[in-house]
């Protein structure tokens, strides 16, 4: 059985009196996409930092790929290919340069270097624009040779802080592609994001961080199934709207039924066989409906459930 | 680690290559600078010698009396005289091969003719001093001669340990040493500028020892350094003339003294929190260091305490030894000066890298 990927045992950072980071603990296997949800603040860049060893725990140890960080410094190093938030590359040097050099400082020289350079230009879609100047390009070229540059040593494990923020659609979509593709292709994946849909799609396990405490961890299943597996109906609708809520609530699946505005809301398990029922309801007090919405359990609703704070704010 | 080493120096050279200003300031300024200053100064400061040519068309004896009062003793130090022919004299004044020439026309001695000073307005310092010499003959022998009013100059000699260097020889390496302060100054605070720009975060969770990041930094710096320096001391020598000394003992105080600039700069970086601090720090440091060292005004022209507290500096050191192999000092008597130099760059730098923060790269 090969090591896991990345073991963080009770990892803790402080900055002044601010915990950062507290007793958090993950272990993510070999070949695992391990997503790290939380909003902005919650510790995901400095647990990111204490893992690929920018910082230095106050407690806790880093182990990759059977490396300890605090021990094996280099080789545990050499294991991870690192995404930076903020694109870290030299504006003043073409994205070929830029990946010759960072490649050398992985050990890599020659043609295996040049082959490597091709072979993560083809990934990320920058064959065409390699030898232009990065201070040239746009920002989402900028975010997708970040990435190549962590992907230059075939790392075991793929670290990628918020690789998408501030990126156009279309080159959101490209690098959520490409990250896909590699982990399909066996690279253990540690994505941190405060974008829910990414971390549902990209991962299969997923950390929920929020103030530098890792509150639920899990598949996105496992997750949903901690807020039970109620989701919500809206009604749009005009009439006797309290009525129909009355209605609702005698309903068996229903849990809740409350008036909002020119809306009633219902919560309930199974929202989408309640619907039936619900508009039948609905026609029986009289209520006109004008739009259905049906909002299926989500990571946003746990983090919601968890916390009491939505993800964004 | 060497491949590493190697590594971080060719990127940081591209990078100094391809910035214009970095260029500028390492190759292009020091040369103009010193070329506009030692022509500035060289009116009063170096060159007080004047090389004349003498043409003698009237052999009469007032003609050879002309001739013995111009090569009287004590105007040795300041005129050379070199007898010519007429249109040789006109030609070589008018190249400015000689500084400036006075034609003795035949019937000189019998007061038919006056003197002629020829003169390049190139070279005004020169022409004056011609016209000086020329006035006080004739008045003294009571004879006008035409068109010389000119006031009388005393024409001042300045000699002793710090003298007789011309003003090129004096503010090339002068301004070789202010702006190798500049130049090493990019590389220094390079690693600030990697830390705002995000890079630093790469190079250190890379599988490299910051040690060797530096090390290659360092030797990018000293690299581009050493050439601003050696490429001025060529210009200099082939477009003025003014030799600095031989390659051993320059190349060796150039060593010493992009040494010392790089420690100083260093510390100033390891002093700041952002590049733009860093580089307020280092050329206010840089402007108090070339102050006090003599860069601006030259050493023996200072009162004596100002020579005192320029040998506290970089700068005076280096200047003292560029000045003593210029006037023909031995090769061995830069060695003192080196050694100062490179212990100014080794405690310095020494310091800067105590100072610097390495762990948190946040
Ligand atoms: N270098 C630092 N100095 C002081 N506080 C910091 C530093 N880095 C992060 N923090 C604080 O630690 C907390 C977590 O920050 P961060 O890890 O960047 O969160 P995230 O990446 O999830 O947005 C925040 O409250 C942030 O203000
Ligand atoms: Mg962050």
């Amino acid at each position: 059985m090969a090591d896991p990927a990345l073991v963080c045992r009770d990892l803790t950072k402080r900055f002044g009196d601010r915990v950062a980071v507290d007793g958090l603990s993950l272990e993510i296997a070999a070949g695992e996409s391990y997503g790290l949800l939380g909003p902005n603040g919650a510790g995901k860049t400095t647990t990111i930092s204490l893992v690929c060893g920018l910082l230095r725990p106050d407690g806790g140890e880093v182990v990759v790929a059977g490396h300890r960080l605090d021990g094996d410094e280099l080789a545990a190093k050499a294991a991870i290919g690192y995404v930076p938030q903020e694109v870290a590359l030299y504006p003043d040097m073409t994205a070929r340069e830029n990946l010759r050099f960072f490649g050398r400082l992985y050990g890599l020289s020659g043609a295996a270097l040049t082959s490597r350079i091709a072979a993560v230009l083809e990934i990320v879609g920058l064959k065409e624009r390699a030898d232009d100047r990065i201070s040239e390009y746009s920002g989402g070229m900028k975010r997708r040779a970040n990435i190549s540059a962590g992907l230059l040593h075939e790392p075991q494990l793929l670290v990628l802080d918020e690789p998408t923020v501030g990126v156009d659609p279309q080159s959101r979509n490209a690098i959520l592609e490409s990250v896909e593709h590699l982990a399909a292709g066996g690279i253990a994946v540690l994505y941190a994001s405060h974008y829910m849909e990414e971390v549902e799609r990209l991962c299969g396990r997923v950390g929920i961080l929020d103030e530098g405490h890792l509150v639920a961890e899990g598949s996105r299943r496992d997750l949903v199934a901690t807020v039970g597996r109620s989701g919500r109906v809206e009604l749009a609708a005009s009439g006797p709207l309290e009525a129909l809520a009355e209605a609702c609530r005698a309903l068996p699946t229903v849990e809740r039924a409350t008036v909002v505005d020119e809306r009633v809301e219902v919560v309930g398990s199974d929202p989408r066989s309640l619907l039936p029922r619900l508009l039948e309801v609905a026609g029986c007090v009289g209520v006109s409906v004008t739009s259905v919405e049906v909002v299926e359990p989500d990571l946003e609703a746990v983090f919601l459930h968890l916390t009491g704070k939505a993800l964004r704010d | 680690m060497v491949g590493v080493v190697l590594a971080v120096a060719a990127k940081d050279l591209r990078q100094r290559l391809r910035d214009r200003s970095a260029l500028v300031l390492a190759f292009v300024a020091p040369f103009g600078l010193a070329a506009i200053i030692s022509l500035a100064f060289s009116q009063f400061a170096g060159q007080a010698h004047v090389t004349l040519a003498v043409t003698d068309l009237d052999g009469g004896p007032r003609a050879a009396a002309l001739l013995t009062y111009l090569r009287a003793p004590e105007l040795a130090r300041v005129v050379t005289i070199r007898p010519l022919a007429e249109n040789t004299a006109r030609a070589l004044a008018a190249h400015d091969h000689v500084d400036a020439a006075v034609v003795i026309p035949a019937g000189y001695s019998a007061g038919e003719a006056p003197l002629a000073v020829l003169s390049s307005p190139a070279n005004p310092v020169a022409g004056a001093v011609a016209q000086a010499l020329a006035d006080g003959f004739s008045s003294r022998s009571g004879q006008s001669n035409g068109d010389v009013h000119a006031p009388a100059i005393t024409v001042e000699s300045r000699t002793g340990h710090l003298g007789g260097v011309s003003a090129a020889s004096y503010y090339g390496p002068s301004m070789a040493i202010i702006f190798v302060f500049f130049t090493v100054a990019f590389g220094s605070r390079s690693l600030l500028g990697e830390r705002e720009l995000g890079t630093f975060r790469r190079l250190v969770a890379a599988p490299v020892r910051v040690q060797a990041v530096v090390a290659g930094k360092v030797l990018a710096t000293f690299v581009l350094g050493l050439t601003s320096m050696l490429v001025m001391w060529i210009a200099v020598s082939r477009v003025f003339g003014a030799t600095w000394g031989g390659a051993l003992p320059v190349v060796s105080l150039c060593v010493g003294v992009v040494l010392a600039a790089m420690g100083i700069t260093s510390l100033a970086a390891a002093l700041a929190t952002t590049e733009e601090e860093a580089d307020g720090i280092g050329a206010g440091l840089t402007f108090v260091l070339a102050l006090l060292g003599g860069n601006f005004i030259q050493l023996y022209l200072l009162p004596s305490a100002m020579q005192r507290v320029a040998r506290f500096t970089p700068n005076g050191w280096a200047l003292r030894a560029f000045v003593d192999l210029t006037a023909g000092g031995r090769a061995r008597s830069v060695a003192p000066a080196v050694a100062v130099l490179a212990a100014f760059g080794l405690v310095t730098g020494g310091l800067a890298l105590r100072r610097a923060r390495w762990a948190e790269s946040t």
